[in-house]
């Protein structure tokens, strides 16, 4: 350490040439504390705070709504933070069976959704991902197609109609099992796993599933968590295909009744007075929260796996 | 490909139909596990993504329910004809253009500005928080997106309507005017995916070697400099590529938004063709006509795809096939 001090000389008026030693490590830190606090750094750090402002917003306009005191919902005086305090908006909620139903319905959809979808995307992934495998490039190109061309809206209809899946469960989940987008970044991830442990388990008479579940899998905990988060947002959001296909309002998902509530303004608390009409106003805020939450606190536990690159491979 | 090239040259000479039946076999043997493997995913995409292709003859056909697709009588171009001499027809190819290029027009650039931008943070705490911030809306929902810009543009008490007042801007009902719709689709767009789309250029970024940042400095490179001729240079390919795949999709734009968003006060402005689709086929139930609404329009997205794949083929070399 002392080897790399700094000899700075020092001038001064009042006499002589003193001269002061100085660390090197702290005169870099005092540099690097200068410029960071240059105008053209304040400037950016202003504009990110602005980009954050205006991205947060509205969600925590809507979570203060639903947790204000009706009266200010209504007479529309709360701008950021909540005035008063209630929960009756979201004890609403819960005495609501359309409501619950509703949620019952897209827990199903998600968890059954994300499961299938999640499985066979990485099972055909790691087929297409097998170098040595005689079909591997043209599956690939045929399944990277799907991504540009389709057969349209009305024939998935007339197929759905046909297989007599209209009003049925898997109606919202068979069509969209796979994305050719998430097969074509599990089938990255998967060939940059090292080859030679593959080779190993082979040499020990291991056949490929053997491989795919032994070594690959456990290895995989990134892309698996993208996965989940990518398939399982879907299903949770997804509000046009219920919409096209379950016309059975006992199946209808959380998105259909928001699209109500939200969109086509349908829904009205039935009832008389000032009560009703407060609920009418304030419930669609705790809809709206509730709906989001799930997924609000899910994804920053699995950001830091698809800021690693993990989403570039579709790219390459 | 190159396999079933082969297969077709060698089709011609004699014994050759045996030679490839043994290799098909012994690939079999060989691949068998896998085939299982790959089995359900293949399935997957024959049933529901190539089987509504087939599905498309419907577009050539007077599609009868009972008939089915196949024993349906042939109409050929009629709907096609049908589909040109429509009032609507112009309107529909200006409403489609229009938005999908105001869309990309905003909705590409905005994502490389941020991941710019974040790159110019050296605190690392305040990247991730504006990174978190960002990402937030692309996992809320496209109703509730609508649902919330609805409510903040209500002209009874909304949030922005209040700001716009003080500016002395009257209440309007927004959602009612075909002026204002093209600026409210995108404009939602845009806070909704920014963030996330720029995600990749992050990626592409964090790439990049820092020695060159640092020898840039030692040359006396600022902020700018370093930006333009080392941070850009390097995402350029990503860029271009980007641009190639988001022109490709240009006409697939999100009719799911459109048809929470329009109603028949902005059809004027609103109406596209995948919203055309989806109110004369599964509102009306003129199916083959809307499949052949659905047809020109994937064969224009087409068109615009290996048109701009080509140029970037050309200019940049970059391409995605």
């Amino acid at each position: 350490m002392w080897r790399r001090r700094l000899r700075i000389p020092v001038y001064s008026e009042r006499g002589p040439q003193i001269k002061i030693f100085f660390h090197t490590e702290s005169v870099e830190r005092f540099m690097k504390k200068k410029s960071r606090f240059m105008t053209s750094d304040t400037a950016i750090h202003m504009v990110t705070a602005l980009i954050i402002i205006i991205t947060l917003y509205p969600v925590i306009y809507v979570v203060s709504m639903s947790f204000s005191d009706p009266v200010h919902v209504l007479a529309r005086d709360i701008y950021l933070l909540p005035k008063g305090f209630s929960l009756k908006a979201y004890r609403m909620i819960f005495e609501n069976d359309t409501v619950l139903r509703s949620f019952g319905n897209t827990i199903w959809y998600t968890v059954t959704g994300a499961a299938v979808s999640v499985t066979l995307t990485a099972t055909t992934a790691f087929a297409l991902s097998r170098r040595q495998f005689f079909l591997r490039r043209q599956l690939s190109f045929l399944m990277t197609l799907t991504m540009f061309v389709s057969g349209g809206l009305i024939p998935l209809y007339i197929l759905i109609q046909k297989m007599h899946l209209y009003n049925n469960r898997w109606a919202i989940i068979l069509p969209y099992i796979i994305s050719a987008y998430n097969l074509i970044i599990t089938r990255s991830f998967f060939e940059s796993l090292p080859e030679e442990m593959a080779e190993a388990v082979k040499m020990d008479g291991g056949s490929e599933w053997t491989v795919m579940v032994r070594i690959f899998f456990p290895l995989s905990k990134p892309i698996l968590s993208v996965l989940i988060l990518f398939y399982g947002v879907g299903y949770w959001n997804s509000y046009f295909a219920p919409l096209i296909f379950l016309s059975d309002e006992k199946l209808q998902p959380i998105q259909l009744y928001l699209r109500r509530i939200l969109i086509t303004s349908e829904v009205r608390v039935s009832g008389m007075g000032m009560d009703a009409i407060l609920m009418n106003e304030q419930m669609k805020y705790a809809v709206i929260v509730v709906a989001c939450f799930p997924i609000m606190i899910l994804y920053p536990s699995i950001q830091k796996y698809f800021e690693k690159g993990v989403l570039i491979g579709a790219v390459k | 490909m190159k396999d079933i090239r082969k297969l077709w040259v060698n089709k011609g000479q004699k014994g050759s139909e045996e030679r490839v039946m043994q290799t098909l076999r012994r690939n079999i043997r060989k691949d068998w596990m896998l085939l299982l493997i790959v089995l359900p995913g293949v399935l997957y995409f024959a049933v529901f993504c190539y089987g509504p292709m087939y599905g498309i003859l419907m577009a050539f056909k007077d599609y009868n329910v009972s008939k089915g697709i196949w024993g349906s009588p042939w109409s050929g171009w009629k709907h096609f004809k049908e589909l040109v001499d429509s009032v609507y027809f112009g309107r529909l190819v200006k409403n489609t253009f229009l938005l999908s290029i105001e869309q990309l027009i905003w909705s590409f650039p905005v994502p490389i500005a941020f991941a710019l931008l974040l790159n110019e943070l050296r605190n690392n705490k305040w990247k991730r928080v504006a990174q978190t911030a960002a990402y937030l809306p692309h996992f809320i929902s496209v109703v509730v997106v609508v649902g919330i810009l609805k409510d903040l543009l209500s002209s009874d008490g909304g949030v922005l309507t209040q700001l716009f007042m003080i500016f002395g801007v009257q209440p309007r009902n927004y959602f009612n005017m075909p002026e204002a719709f093209r600026t409210l689709y995108v404009g939602s767009g845009v806070w909704q995916e920014f963030g996330w789309n720029s995600i990749i250029y992050v990626a592409a970024i964090s790439t990049i070697d820092q020695e060159m940042y640092e020898s840039a400095a030692l040359d006396g490179a600022g902020r700018w400099k370093k930006l333009i001729y080392i941070t850009l240079p390097a995402i350029a390919p990503t860029i271009v590529l980007l641009l190639v795949m988001n022109m490709g999709n240009m006409l697939n734009i999100g009719y799911e938004k459109v048809i929470l968003m329009y109603n028949s006060a902005t059809y004027s402005t609103a109406d596209i063709f995948s919203t055309y689709v989806y109110r004369k086929g599964l509102l009306s139930a003129q199916y083959s006509f809307a499949s052949a609404v659905g047809l020109a329009n994937s064969v224009i997205n087409v068109l615009i795809l290996s048109g701009a794949n080509y140029v970037a083929k050309k200019a940049a070399d970059t391409s995605i096939f």
